[in-house]
This record gives C-alpha cells, sequence and structure tokens, in this order.
C-alpha cells in the first residue's frame, strides 16, 4: 500500500471526525431546546428545595407538587418520569445533586415494580439516551456502560455524532428547530407533575410470572439511598396506592416478597418506608383511578394530600 | 445476524482481519465458523438442515461425476428431491394443510389436518437452490465435483450471500475459494464503498418507507386511493433498496475478502420493458430460473404456444418460490402475463408508437415505456406485500378509483389539503423529519442511478476529482447517521424467503 493512500485514508477519516464533532457540537445545542422530561429535569442548577420527587410514572402521575405544597408550604419538584427503573432514578438524582440543586427530601416510588427486573418491569427501562450530554461525568458512564455494554458505551463515548444518530428517532433537526410535539403543561405548570385525564381502561393485564427479586435493581435502590445520604436528604421510600382489584392478582404473584424486601431494606438503612398500597379511602374508588396502576388527577390530588400530612409528621 | 445491526459491523470487522491474518490452509475452517455463528443468530437448530443438504449434495456431486452416464440422472433426482423435500415441508407443507382444509370446508366434509407448528428457516429457498445448482452444474459437466467437504459446505454457506443471495453458481465461487487471496487496499475501498451505498439504500430509504408502507397496508380500509397509491409505489422501492442493499452489502463484503459475488441488480426502474425488467431484477434469481427450468422446458424453440406456457410455467414457479401463499402466486402468474402480453403485442404497439408520432420523441417514447413498466412492477407489488388477494384486490380497485378522483378534487376544489393524502394523513409535524428523509433520500438515489449509467457509482465517482468523491461519501455518511432508521424491526424482506 503507497504512502499516498495511507495519507489519503488518513486524511478522510480525520475530514469525517471533525465533521461529525461538529454536527455533535449542533446537535448539543439543539438538545437543550428539547423539553422531554428527562431533559427536562437536568435544566435545573443551583437551586433549593425542600423535596424533590423521583420514581417511574408512577410518581410523576401520582405525586402532585402543587397539592402538597399547598399543604405543607414546601417547595418541591417531580422529576420522576415514565417508564424509568431504579437505575435512571438514580443517574437523573445524581445529576440533580451534581448541578448543584439542594433537596431535604427525596421521595422515590417504591414498588414490586422497582425492585423485579428493570426489563420485565419497563418495556425500556433506561433511556440512557438522554445522558449523552452528560457523557464523560462518572455516574453516567458507569450507568451506560452497565445498561447497554461496553462496546456501544466506547463507540458513543470516543466516536462523536455516532450516539445522536443511532437515537435519530429522538433527536433530529426537525424537533430541534421546527418544534417538538407540544409537551404537556404540567412540566412546567405542575412542577414536573403530569397530571393525568380521567379514567382510561381500567382492565387487569395479566401476569404470566411471579415477581422476583432482581440483584441489579436492588443494588440501584442501594445506590439511591447512599446518595440521599451523601447529599444530606432524607429520602422517603413511598407505594403507592393501586386499584384493589389489581391486588389480588400481584399479592398471587409474590408480591409480598418485594414488599417485604422493601420494608426490611428501609429498615436497615434507617429509610422510611410509606405503604399506601392498600389505602382503602383510594383504592376502592375507581374513578380516583386512570387505569389500575394510576392515578387521575382527582386521585392524584388526594393521594398528595395524604402525602403531605405524612411529610408534616415526619418533619415534626 | 442483520446486516444493519452493531453485532455484524463486528462480527464483520473480526472475520475480514482474521482472513487476512490465517495462513490460507485454515481460512476455509475460520470463514465456515463464521458462517455457522452468522446463521446461528437466527434460530441455532436449523444449521443441522444445512449441514445434512451439505452432507447430501457433496455425495451425490461425487457419485454423479464417478457414475456411469446412464446412473447420473439417478443421483441428480436424489439430490434434488432431498432439497426439494426440505423446501417443501419447511416452506410449504402449512400452505398445503390451509388448503387441503380449505377445500374440504367448502365441499362440507367434516375433515381437518392440524398445521404444524414451524418457522421457516431464514433463507432456505436460497442455500436450497444455490446447493442444487452446484448437483445441476456437476452433472451437466460444467462443474467438476468439489473433493472437499470444507469449502463444498463453504460454497453453500458463505456468510455474506448464506440468507438472501445473490445465489451464486459453482463455476463463480468455487474456484474463487480456492485461490489465495491477498489484502488488497483498492479492494478494500471499493467494497466498503458498496457496503455503504447498501447500507444508505437499506437504512434510510427501505427502512424509513416502511413506517408508510405497514400503515397502508395494516389498515387499507382506513385511507384514500391515492394514500393506497403512494405505499403502492412506496413499497416498490422500499422492497428494491432492502434488497438489492442487502446484495450491496454482501458484494462489497466479499469484495474486500477478494471473492467477487455476481451483481443482482442493475437500476430495475429504468426498465422499458417486463422482459427488460427482469434482466436486471434478482438477477441471480431470473438467471437460475432461466438456466434450470426455462431452457429445459424448451424456452422458445418449440412455437409460440409452447413458449409461452414455459414463461408462464416459471413465473408461477416464481412467484411459489418467494412464498407459500397465494398473494405470491399471483404476482408471479401477473408477471407471466405481462409478459406473453408484451410478447403478443410487440408489434402491434410499435405501429400505434409509430402511427401516433411518437417514435419521433425518443426521450419521451422511453420515459414514457419506463413510467408503464414502473405502473406495471408496482400493480404486482401489490400483490406481492398484501396480507391476502381479497386485500391486493381492494386496494387496486381503490387506488383505480381512488386516483383520478383525487386529480379531479385537487384542481376543482383550491380549500382541499393536497398534501395530507400524500403521506397517508400522518401527522404532518411529527412526521415532518421522516418524510424529508425519505422523500431527498429518494430522489438522491435515483439522481444517483440516472447518472450511472451503465457503470457503477465508484466508477462513475473515480472520474471525478478527490473532493467530490469524499463529499459524496461524507454525505452518505452523515445522511445515514442522520436520517437511518435504527430503532424498529428492520429485518431484511427477503430473509422470508
Amino acid at each position: 500500500m503507497s504512502q499516498k493512500k495511507i495519507f489519503q485514508t488518513l486524511a478522510f477519516l480525520f475530514v469525517l471526525y471533525g465533521l461529525l464533532y461538529a454536527v455533535e457540537q449542533l446537535y448539543k445545542t439543539g438538545i437543550n431546546k428539547m423539553n422531554d422530561k428527562p431533559l427536562w429535569a437536568q435544566h435545573f442548577t443551583n437551586e433549593t428545595f425542600d423535596f424533590v420527587v423521583s420514581g417511574s410514572s408512577r410518581a410523576e402521575n401520582n405525586v402532585d407538587v402543587n397539592t402538597i405544597e399547598a399543604h405543607t408550604g414546601l417547595k418541591g419538584i417531580n422529576i420522576a418520569y415514565s417508564g424509568s427503573a431504579y437505575a435512571e432514578n438514580y443517574l437523573a438524582l445524581n445529576i440533580f445533586f451534581d448541578s448543584g440543586n439542594k433537596a431535604k427530601y427525596i421521595l422515590l416510588n417504591a414498588d414490586v415494580w422497582g425492585v423485579i427486573d428493570q426489563k420485565k418491569a419497563y418495556s425500556y427501562p433506561f433511556h440512557g439516551y438522554y445522558y449523552f450530554n452528560q457523557l464523560g461525568n462518572d455516574t453516567v458512564d458507569k450507568l451506560i456502560e452497565e445498561n447497554y455494554g461496553m462496546v456501544k458505551f466506547y463507540i458513543w463515548k470516543y466516536l462523536p455524532f455516532v450516539k445522536y444518530g443511532e437515537y435519530n428517532n429522538i433527536f433530529n433537526p426537525v424537533k430541534f428547530y421546527v418544534g417538538e410535539m407540544p409537551q404537556p403543561e404540567s412540566f412546567s405548570n405542575n412542577k414536573g407533575t403530569d397530571l393525568l385525564s380521567k379514567t382510561n381502561n381500567l382492565d387487569i393485564p395479566e401476569l404470566k410470572e411471579n415477581f422476583e427479586l432482581d440483584n441489579y435493581s436492588i443494588c440501584n435502590l442501594k445506590r439511591i439511598i447512599n446518595l440521599s445520604k451523601k447529599n444530606n436528604a432524607k429520602l422517603i421510600l413511598f407505594h403507592s396506592p393501586d386499584m384493589k382489584s389489581i391486588r389480588k392478582r400481584n399479592k398471587a404473584h409474590n408480591e409480598d416478597a418485594c414488599i417485604n424486601f422493601l420494608s426490611s431494606i428501609a429498615k436497615e438503612s434507617n429509610v422510611e418506608y410509606w405503604n399506601y398500597s392498600s389505602l382503602e379511602e383510594i383504592t376502592d374508588r375507581t374513578d380516583y383511578f386512570y387505569n389500575a396502576t394510576h392515578l387521575n388527577a382527582e386521585g392524584a390530588r388526594v393521594f398528595s394530600g395524604i402525602l403531605a400530612e405524612s411529610l408534616i409528621k415526619s418533619i415534626n | 445476524m442483520l446486516f444493519n445491526s452493531i453485532d455484524f459491523i463486528i462480527f464483520f470487522f473480526v472475520v475480514t482481519t482474521l482472513y487476512f491474518i490465517l495462513p490460507f490452509k485454515i481460512r476455509w475452517f475460520m470463514l465456515l465458523t463464521a458462517s455457522c455463528i452468522f446463521y446461528m443468530y437466527f434460530i441455532p437448530i436449523y444449521i443441522l438442515i444445512l449441514f445434512v443438504t451439505i452432507g447430501i449434495d457433496y455425495c451425490m456431486g461425487i457419485l454423479i461425476e464417478n457414475a456411469p452416464a446412464h446412473k447420473k440422472k439417478l443421483f441428480l433426482v436424489v439430490s434434488l428431491v432431498a432439497n426439494i423435500a426440505f423446501l417443501a415441508f419447511f416452506k410449504y407443507c402449512n400452505f398445503f394443510i390451509d388448503n387441503v382444509n380449505e377445500l374440504a370446508a367448502l365441499l362440507h366434509w367434516n375433515y381437518s389436518i392440524s398445521a404444524l407448528e414451524i418457522i421457516l428457516p431464514i433463507g432456505l429457498s436460497f442455500h436450497t437452490f444455490q446447493a442444487m445448482s452446484y448437483t445441476i452444474e456437476v452433472y451437466r459437466g460444467h462443474q467438476k465435483a468439489e473433493r472437499h467437504l470444507g469449502i463444498f459446505a463453504l460454497y453453500v454457506m458463505y456468510y455474506p450471500q448464506l440468507v438472501a443471495g445473490p445465489i451464486e453458481r459453482p463455476q463463480n465461487i468455487l474456484p474463487q475459494l480456492h485461490t489465495p487471496h491477498y489484502f488488497n487496499y483498492d479492494r478494500l475501498i471499493s467494497g466498503l464503498k458498496k457496503m455503504l451505498w447498501g447500507f444508505f439504500k437499506k437504512i434510510v430509504i427501505a427502512d424509513g418507507l416502511a413506517y408508510f408502507v405497514n400503515l397502508a397496508y395494516g389498515n387499507p380500509e382506513n385511507y384514500q386511493g391515492i394514500s393506497l397509491f403512494v405505499a403502492a409505489v412506496f413499497f416498490s422501492f422500499q422492497i428494491f433498496c432492502d434488497f438489492s442493499g442487502y446484495s450491496d452489502i454482501a458484494i462489497g463484503a466479499s469484495r474486500i475478502m477478494g471473492i467477487e459475488l455476481m451483481d443482482n441488480f442493475k437500476h430495475p426502474y429504468f426498465s422499458k420493458t417486463i422482459s427488460e425488467f427482469w434482466s436486471r431484477w434478482h438477477i441471480s434469481l431470473s438467471t437460475w430460473f432461466r438456466d434450470y427450468i426455462y431452457i429445459p422446458l424448451g424456452g422458445n424453440r418449440k412455437g409460440k404456444l409452447k413458449w409461452h406456457i414455459n414463461i408462464f410455467i416459471v413465473f408461477l414457479i416464481s412467484g411459489f418460490w418467494h412464498g407459500a401463499s397465494w398473494t405470491f402466486v399471483v404476482w408471479g402468474a401477473l408477471h407471466g402475463l405481462y409478459l406473453i402480453f408484451a410478447n403478443i403485442t410487440v408489434n402491434v404497439r410499435k405501429k400505434i408508437a409509430e402511427s401516433i408520432g411518437l417514435a419521433r420523441f425518443k426521450y419521451l417514447h422511453k420515459y414514457l415505456q419506463i413510467f408503464i413498466v414502473f405502473i406495471l412492477v408496482t400493480i404486482a407489488w401489490v400483490f406481492f406485500r398484501a396480507e391476502s388477494i381479497g386485500q391486493a384486490l381492494y386496494i387496486v380497485k381503490k387506488i383505480v378509483i381512488g386516483v383520478p378522483e383525487y386529480v379531479l378534487k385537487v384542481f376543482s376544489d383550491a380549500n382541499y389539503l393536497w398534501l395530507e393524502p400524500l403521506f397517508l394523513n400522518v401527522y404532518m409535524r411529527e412526521m415532518l423529519f421522516d418524510i424529508i428523509i425519505v422523500i431527498v433520500g429518494l430522489i438522491f438515489m435515483e439522481y444517483v442511478h440516472y447518472k450511472e449509467g451503465n457503470s457503477k457509482v465508484d466508477e462513475v465517482l473515480s472520474k471525478k476529482g478527490i473532493a467530490m468523491q469524499w463529499s459524496f461519501y461524507l454525505f452518505l455518511i452523515g445522511f445515514i447517521l442522520i436520517g437511518g432508521t435504527f430503532h424498529s424491526n428492520t429485518e431484511f424482506i427477503y430473509f422470508q424467503f
């Protein structure tokens, strides 16, 4: 192979690298304009809150920050979002604190779905692509490598733009500059809470297998516990109410073992665990539910009122 | 393993590197092992089918060569029957059972056979046909029987073309597998360019169009005729980009290792006649049918009627080869009828073109021919893609009524929102990016095809300056990354055959 050809190849790769790097920088500017919930949650810097709500959709939809604020006079924010498991909650909380934010309390939803295999609990449990702009942060790197594997992690970290290309269904120029679908108003008006409209579908989906504790999910719960201690935030695990009819199904599938585990880990770690799964004033009212596991706006307000009372008791 | 996956990129890099590092003596073993791994990514146990057919065809090849003339045919028949038996069992058994059941129900017989719970081995029709071409060629004396079992197994299993062709002939591949190939920079670049073009066609265009096509064919009753027409046109391009994209990646990957595979597509949608279309579309299959079915049936040598019957038989078989469903049979039959009609009317059409003066306008005539062939092929693709013949007929009927209706409405109603139906009434703001990508991608691809003429894109570009070449390939890489589809079910359509 002649020297000229080697030079040409290297020059081509150099130009390619430079172009991809430039496009990545453009994308990063564009991503700042996006309003997807995980990105919205990353926008806060150096703010002080009394409480921060974290978890999956059962925290995003069920905990109304405005109601808690009205009951307690505390200032809060809900950074929970749909489909996120503990690995992702840990990452979101980590970035929240790394960005200079402070919170006295972390309200983390803790139920059976959190401690089983995240791939069985959620269809897409780890939205790591929302943290691409944070690659280089040790925690982000670690979690992305754990969840996507070493090969993808190194490609994404060291080859410019490839990661945004792979997720061009999420990140693309039209979304940056023409505008994404309008986001739920709740992000800005409701301080992160996404209140759901009335009842949608109260059917109970069939479960094919029993709930089984999963080491990786537990490991991430423990990480959140340690993170809260490190940042002097009091962690409170709460179990949102489920519709009464779903309790039967869950119990028949080994839910008790998971709940017992959550109680014991809370005790061990000196963390409070508020279990509202069978709170009759909500679980008996189907009109409070959007579906069997998510409250609608009315239900969320009632539940958040109860949560607020517990929070006041805990503070006192 | 899918070509459009990160696993393949790693696999390809490792296999190609090993290929050049290892001594020639053991390369066949490495390639065979790699091909097994490649195949076993789908349903591992089905590799046994390949082993059995390889074993049978290997033995029959030697037996055919050594047998006295009167016994050669017997061994050929054994080989063909064995190959066809696997194909028949895995691909056509449930089709046969379904039809018997339907017939029984029609005749009010209280009789029903349960369908077998089998999954079609991926690429079965491709490697079966490739294996069959070997024993036929040995029988005909065009190819010596391969003594090296490993090399023969590699001929059937060679990973770049194992699951979706091109369906190679032993005369092309076997000598290349016996020849040592050394690393060649120009071949590497040429192969990578070919692969890049294939990835562009598959990931950007085919997978981008798939979204719209799936919408329309999923619920055709929800769409106007014009939307179904657009979906039909989109499918014509989707299947071309999907399949020719696969072939380009296969040819490119193989070229890097010094093994040249045959061309499978030559701008088929620029064909002026249906017969030209078939000399440009899935060439390896068309020539297989020509050499092993059409010519042995007598081709065009036994009078017009027999000629047309032969054409029809070949296209019926071709349709059936594609899938065990009546929709594929109708698709094949339609192409057969197109060809017969074209043969019968060749002189009449010529006279008409001359009498109306069209023959004088060469370009207009040429593009009109290309347009008509494209429309005919697109109508046939409706049957190929539809879930059932009923659905295909429904779509065709809706297109025939709906397209003129749409045109009339556009010209008569100034307030008519004419753009939405052209994109299947998707939420334009949400889908704008995907729409821009597929449209720009399609225009770009067809422009390149037009510029290519009878050459290849890299040959055309090599005559231009380095800036032009680099811009082209940088643009392709950027286009793939910015607009490629990476997050939906993106299997190649032809895998199912």
